[in-house]
């Protein structure tokens, strides 16, 4: 890993790397204090997980994870959608859930020295007694985007894009 | 534990049964647990019988549990009832799972080899079956219409999540279709199902989306319909039985007088016909002198009584035998009861 340190000098006549961490702290208090809204973080053990030797996958209840970790972020869940599995014949219809999406300050997840890595499972308990998982698609770690900076500063915000999962595939606890 | 080799867990008890054996065997199958016709054959028995097909001969466990099969229509409450023991709490099924589907149009079947049939539905006879009715003896025809050929395609489609499942349930389906066509037993009735295709509707397009494996199969089934409603049972010959009670009677010997005036001659010829009796008894008509026995035939003995006292025994008269009118003539013969035998007795009129 390269140790090169290079100094970001764009917009300095007005912002800062303390305007920086100024905003992001404001953000944090938006989502983290007023939001409150929280997923679970559910972190594939890879070394653990006994997984299919030649197909590398983990029959139900195999998956093993880290101890779950609890994100405050700012979710979007979408419509859930009405499909039929015999899409031929349109017969036994099921509602899919539609997409989670949600942004998370990289702050956070630094706080919490967490990485969020494609194929990691969220958590979102949609009442106190149903939780929904799905599984992250899009890590969105790649958050330079003019979208995800601050200013174009540097990228502060990440939007993970996750998928809904089966039951058979993961179920937490 | 391991088997000592050479040891055998296989060994067959009963001898499989071959050629006109087998054929027989099937045929009794066709009509078993049923009446003297073969049981019917309609759509609904076919669906019934390839469901089971999937059901049992190409069972699926995962993990320890059962793969469910779901028949699909187009009703839509029908689904949940089907799929309820194994849905989630929002009522969406859980995965894996495998589903039929009937394509809702039967094609024209080529079970006969596309032949042509024999126009107008005319029924030909099954089995014939003795009857005894009211002391009739008779046959019943059972009688069949030819069977009406139809194909009738099956989607069979395997729904999971993981490679593995999916290569579990394609080798059993290519073990089931080794020799090309895979026979089911619709009410008793060897019907062929051919393998068309392995498709592919694996929902992994959408990258973002949730990913799952459908892997379709497409079955053909060549089977016929046989529709009970149009058997027939038509009776045949029947037999009147006539009893005939024969009496053994005898029949009466014949006598035959005749005299010759001018020779004061009486003759009396006496016939004694097959199953005649031997016996036969008269009044003299006049008074005569019996002298001569003549023409003698089948007769080997001759008793003659006059009132009851024996004149004559023997076939020759020695001394003359006096009557008088009204006198009670005995005359036994001794013969084959079965043959004719015959005399004549020639009298002087006194």
């Amino acid at each position: 890993m390269s140790n090169k340190r290079i100094p970001i000098n764009r917009v300095n006549k007005f912002f800062s790397e303390e305007d920086f961490e100024l905003e992001i702290s404001f953000g944090r208090e938006a989502i983290e204090g007023d939001g409150n809204f929280v997923v679970v973080l559910y972190r594939v053990d890879r070394d653990m997980t006994s997984s299919d030797d030649i197909y590398g996958e983990a029959r139900k209840d195999e998956i093993r994870f880290y101890a779950p970790v609890e994100l405050r972020v700012i979710p979007i869940l979408s419509e859930p959608e009405n499909k039929a599995y015999n899409s031929s014949s349109g017969s036994l219809r099921y509602l899919q859930d539609g997409q989670l999406t949600f942004g998370i300050y990289d702050a956070q997840l630094n706080d919490l020295d967490v990485t969020l890595n494609y194929g990691d499972y969220i958590a979102y308990a949609v009442t106190e007694q149903e939780i929904r998982y799905y599984t992250v698609v899009n890590d969105g770690v790649k958050n330079y985007d003019n979208k995800h900076t601050i200013m174009g500063y540097k990228g502060a915000f990440r939007t993970v894009t996750c998928a809904p999962t089966d039951e058979n595939e993961f179920r937490g606890f | 534990m391991a088997v000592p080799k050479g040891f055998r867990k296989d060994i067959k008890i009963i001898k499989d049964s071959v050629g006109f054996d087998r054929r027989k065997e099937i045929l009794d199958g066709i009509s078993n647990k049923g009446t003297y016709l073969p049981r019917g054959v309609m759509y609904e028995d076919m669906d019934k019988s390839f469901i089971d097909f999937v059901e049992n001969d190409l069972s699926l466990i995962l993990d320890g549990d059962k793969v469910p099969v779901v028949f699909l229509t187009l009703q839509r409450w029908s689904e949940f009832s089907k799929t309820w023991q194994n849905s989630d709490k929002f009522k969406d099924i859980k995965m894996p799972f495998i589903t039929i589907v009937r394509q809702p149009n039967p094609q024209v079947g080529q079970n006969q080899a596309g032949l042509f049939n024999i126009p107008g539905r005319r029924t030909y006879t099954y089995m014939k079956i003795p009857t005894f009715e009211g002391g009739r003896k008779g046959v019943d025809l059972y009688k069949i219409p030819q069977p009406t050929s139809v194909d009738i395609n099956y989607e069979v489609r395997l729904f999971c999540n993981r490679m593995r499942d999916l290569n579990k349930f394609n080798v059993k389906i290519q073990q089931a279709f080794n020799a090309i066509e895979y026979y089911i037993r619709v009410n008793g009735h060897p019907m062929p199902l051919f393998l068309e295709s392995i498709g592919d509707e694996s929902n992994v397009d959408d990258f973002e989306n949730r990913r799952f494996y459908v892997q379709p199969f497409e079955i053909n089934l060549r089977g016929y319909v046989l529709d009970e409603d149009k058997f027939e049972v038509v009776p045949a010959i029947n037999r009147a039985l006539v009893f005939t009670e024969v009496e053994d009677l005898e029949l009466a010997p014949i006598l035959r007088v005749s005299t010759d005036k001018s020779e004061a001659k009486a003759f009396y010829n006496f016939i004694f016909k097959p199953r005649a009796s031997n016996k036969i008894t008269y009044t003299a008509d006049f008074d005569l002198k019996y002298k001569k026995l003549t023409n003698i035939l089948g007769v080997t003995n001759i008793k003659l009584s006059v009132n009851g006292v024996e004149k004559l025994n023997g076939l020759s008269i020695g001394q003359d035998i006096i009557i008088s009118a009204n006198d009670t003539i005995t005359i036994q013969v001794t013969k084959n009861f079965y043959s004719e035998g015959k005399f004549t007795l020639i009298g002087l009129i006194i």
